[in-house]
C-alpha cells in the first residue's frame, strides 16, 4: 500500500464522483482544445481571404511611380528580370508568389489595352538558379497563409487566387481580362492579334473590379520579344506576409535591390495587419476565458472533493499521516485526474472542433497534434492549481476536530 | 513515568467570544502496562484529555511528557511521528476508511512503518486473524457488523505495534454482548502484550475493566485512583 494505491482506490471506489470530476476537467480541456483548433484554422481561412486581396508589395524601377505601374505607359522605366533571383537567393522570409511583370499599352483595332507579360509559376520554380538555392515554391511560402494547394484541400479555392498563380502558359497563349474580352468580343478558343502576333485565348478571367479586368496576360518572354525589351520587367508583384512587413521586410528588400523602388499597397497591408491583430486579440480573449472557466470548474470539483473527504483525511492524520503526506496524496490525485482529463479532453475537443467547425462555420479543421502535449500539461497545471488551496487547507485539518465532529 | 500530564489546561473560544475551559489544571501520571479508564459526564473533558494524550490536540498550557520527552511544544511532523510509532486509536465510530477493505484499512497503518507491500499484507492478515476476522479480510466496512468494524479498528490500532492504545467510547455503538467481547479483547491486549490502554467511557461496566480510574467533572480531575 502506497500513496498511489490509496489515491487509485479512492478514485475507483467513488466512480460516479470520479466521472463527474473527470467531466469537469475533460470539458474544460475539450473547450480549450476545440476553440483553439477552430480559431487556428479560422485564422488560416482569414489569412487566405486576405491573400486573395492580392499582392501587397510592389518592386518598381527607381524613379517610377505606382501610377506608371497602373498606366503602363510606353516609356515607363524597366529593370532587369534577374532582380527576382536576388530576392529568391536571399535569406528573406515572409515572401510568396513573386510575380515578375512587364506591362505596356498596346493598340488592338481602335482600342487601347494593357498587355502584361507574366511568368507562369512552373517556370519560376524550374529556374536552375532557384533550384540550386533550394528555394522553390513551397519554401517561399508566406508564413501568414497556407500554400495554394493547401488552400484548395481546405476548401478555400478561389478563382481570383488561381489567376495569380498561373501554372503554365504557352508562348502563343493568353488570358484575357473580363472587360477586355467584352470589348474584343472574344471567347475561349478565339484568337487575338497583338502587334502582328496571333495569340490563342485560353481563358477569360472572372471580373475582379480592378484594372486587371482590362488587361491581356501573355507569357513574359513572348511579351518581352514582342515589345523589343528583352530581359527587362516593369514590376515584381510580391505577396508579403504582413507580420514580416511590420518587422521590416521592406527595408531588407531595399538592401537587396538598392536601385529599385519598393512600396506596399497600403490599403491591403493595413487591412491584413488590422485583421491579424484582431484575430490575435480574439484568440487571446478566448484563451483567457476558457482557462478561467476550465480552471474554475476543475478547482470547484477539487474543492468539493476535499471538503467531502475531511473525515477520512482526519482518520489518516490520526493514524500518523503527516501534513506533507496528505498534501502529496491530494496533489497526486490532481495529477492523475489531470492526465486523464488532458487525454480525453484533447480527443473530445479535437472531435468537436473538426465536426462543429465544418458544420457550423464551414471551416475544415484538422487535428492539431501539438495541442496534445499542451492540453496534457495544461490539464495537469489547472488540476494542480485548483487543488493547491483546498489541499493546503485539508493538510492543516486537526484530526481532533474531525474525529469529534464525526 | 511513562505518560505524564502536568497542569494541563485546554480552552476553546466559542463563536460568541466566550472562553470555555475543557480541561483545567489537570495533572495525571500513567505507568506502562496500566489499563486506565476515564469517566465523567458529557462535556466533562474526557475526550479532550484523550486527544491531548494521543498527540491529536495541543493543550493551551501545561506539559505533556512521554517517556520523559516533552510533546507539548513539538512540530506537527514530530507529533505525527509520535502518533505513528507509539499510539493506536480505537474510536466510537470505528473511523475506518469506507473505500478500503478490512485488510487495506489495516495495511494503510502498517504501510507507515513498512514500505514493502508483501510484508504489509502479511502483517494485516495476521492482525485480522488475531481479532477473529480471518474470514472478513476482503469485506468493506459497510459489509461488516458494528462489532466486526470495531475489531478491524483494533487490528489497525495494533498495526504499528503500539505501546499505548487510546480508546474513545469503543463500545458506545455496540450492544452489550459485543461490547463485552471488545472490552475482553482490549483487556487481553493489555495483559498479554503489555499494551497500555487508556479508555474513555460512559459505561460503569466498561470502567470496571480498568485498574486505574480517572474521573473528570467540568474539566477538573475529581479522582485519579
Amino acid at each position: 500500500m502506497n500513496l498511489f494505491n490509496l489515491v487509485w482506490l479512492e478514485l475507483w471506489h467513488r466512480k460516479s464522483r470520479l466521472i463527474s470530476g473527470l467531466m469537469a476537467i475533460i470539458l474544460g480541456i475539450a473547450v480549450i482544445v476545440g476553440i483553439r483548433s477552430v480559431t487556428t484554422f479560422s485564422e488560416k481561412a482569414v489569412a487566405v481571404k486576405l491573400d486573395n486581396l492580392g499582392a501587397n508589395i510592389l518592386v518598381l524601377p527607381q524613379g517610377a511611380s505606382v501610377d506608371d505601374y497602373y498606366t503602363a505607359d510606353i516609356d515607363a522605366p524597366t529593370f532587369p528580370e534577374n532582380y527576382i533571383d536576388r530576392i529568391v537567393t536571399s535569406d528573406l522570409s515572409g515572401v510568396d508568389n513573386l510575380s515578375p511583370k512587364l506591362s505596356r499599352r498596346v493598340k488592338i483595332g481602335k482600342e487601347n489595352f494593357v498587355l502584361t507579360g507574366i511568368l507562369p509559376s512552373k517556370e519560376i520554380t524550374a529556374k536552375p538558379l532557384w533550384q540550386t538555392s533550394g528555394l522553390m515554391g513551397a519554401e517561399l511560402k508566406a508564413s501568414c497563409a497556407p500554400s495554394n494547394s493547401e488552400n484548395q484541400s481546405l476548401g478555400y479555392k478561389d478563382e481570383r487566387l488561381e489567376r495569380k498563380t498561373i501554372d503554365s502558359l504557352d508562348a502563343i497563349d493568353c488570358y484575357v481580362g473580363f472587360i477586355a474580352a467584352k470589348k474584343l468580343s472574344v471567347a475561349v478558343g478565339g484568337k487575338i492579334n497583338i502587334e502582328n502576333k496571333e495569340f490563342h485565348v485560353v481563358k477569360i478571367l472572372p471580373e475582379t473590379g480592378t484594372i486587371d479586368d482590362g488587361r491581356i496576360f501573355a507569357h513574359l518572354h513572348t511579351v518581352q520579344k514582342l515589345l523589343g525589351i528583352e530581359n527587362q520587367i516593369s514590376a515584381i508583384e510580391i505577396m508579403g506576409c504582413c507580420n514580416a512587413i511590420s518587422e521590416g521586410l521592406l527595408s531588407k528588400m531595399r538592401n537587396i535591390l538598392p536601385d529599385t523602388r519598393i512600396t506596399t499597397i497600403g490599403q491591403i497591408v493595413a487591412t491584413q495587419m488590422e485583421t491579424n491583430k484582431m484575430m490575435n486579440k480574439l484568440s487571446l480573449i478566448f484563451l483567457i476565458i476558457i482557462l478561467l472557466v476550465g480552471g474554475i470548474s476543475i478547482g470547484n470539483y477539487m474543492w468539493a472533493n476535499v471538503n467531502e473527504r475531511k473525515k477520512e483525511i482526519g482518520i489518516y492524520r490520526m493514524i500518523g499521516f503527516s501534513q506533507s503526506k496528505i498534501y502529496s496524496m491530494l496533489l497526486l490525485k490532481a495529477v492523475i485526474l489531470g492526465i486523464f482529463g488532458g487525454i480525453f479532453g484533447y480527443i473530445i475537443g479535437t472531435f468537436a472542433g473538426v465536426i462543429l467547425g465544418l458544420q457550423l462555420a464551414g471551416i475544415s479543421v484538422q487535428p492539431i497534434l501539438m495541442l496534445f502535449p499542451l492540453s496534457l500539461l495544461l490539464s495537469i497545471i489547472i488540476s494542480l492549481l485548483g487543488t493547491l488551496i483546498p489541499s493546503y487547507q485539508a493538510s492543516r485539518i486537526e484530526p481532533y476536530s474531525i474525529m469529534q465532529e464525526s | 513515568m511513562f505518560f505524564q500530564l502536568k497542569n494541563i489546561t485546554k480552552q476553546y473560544r466559542h463563536s460568541n467570544g466566550t472562553v470555555i475551559n475543557a480541561l483545567s489544571d489537570v495533572s495525571v501520571t500513567i505507568e506502562k502496562g496500566q489499563f486506565v479508564t476515564v469517566t465523567g459526564h458529557s462535556g466533562s473533558g474526557k475526550s479532550t484529555l484523550l486527544f491531548i494524550l494521543g498527540g491529536l490536540l495541543r493543550p493551551s498550557s501545561g506539559g505533556i511528557f512521554f517517556n520523559g520527552q516533552a510533546l507539548h511544544n513539538v512540530s506537527d511532523s514530530t507529533f505525527s511521528e509520535f502518533r505513528k510509532k507509539n499510539i493506536g486509536y480505537v474510536m466510537q465510530n470505528f473511523s475506518l476508511v469506507p473505500y478500503l477493505t478490512a485488510e487495506e484499512n489495516v495495511m494503510v497503518s502498517v504501510s507507515l512503518l513498512q514500505k514493502d507491500k508483501k510484508p504489509q499484507k502479511e502483517t494485516a492478515r495476521e492482525l485480522l486473524t488475531t481479532v477473529g476476522l480471518s474470514d472478513r479480510m476482503q469485506h468493506y466496512p459497510k459489509e461488516l457488523s458494528a462489532g466486526q468494524q470495531q475489531r478491524v479498528a483494533i487490528a489497525r490500532a495494533l498495526a504499528n505495534n503500539p505501546t499505548v492504545i487510546l480508546a474513545d467510547e469503543p463500545t458506545g455503538n455496540l450492544d452489550p454482548s459485543l461490547a463485552s467481547e471488545i472490552l475482553a479483547l482490549l483487556k487481553e491486549l493489555n495483559e498479554k502484550k503489555g499494551i497500555t490502554i487508556i479508555m474513555v467511557t460512559h459505561s460503569p461496566e466498561a470502567a470496571k475493566y480498568g485498574n486505574v480510574k480517572i474521573h473528570l467533572k467540568d474539566g477538573c480531575l475529581i479522582n485519579n485512583n
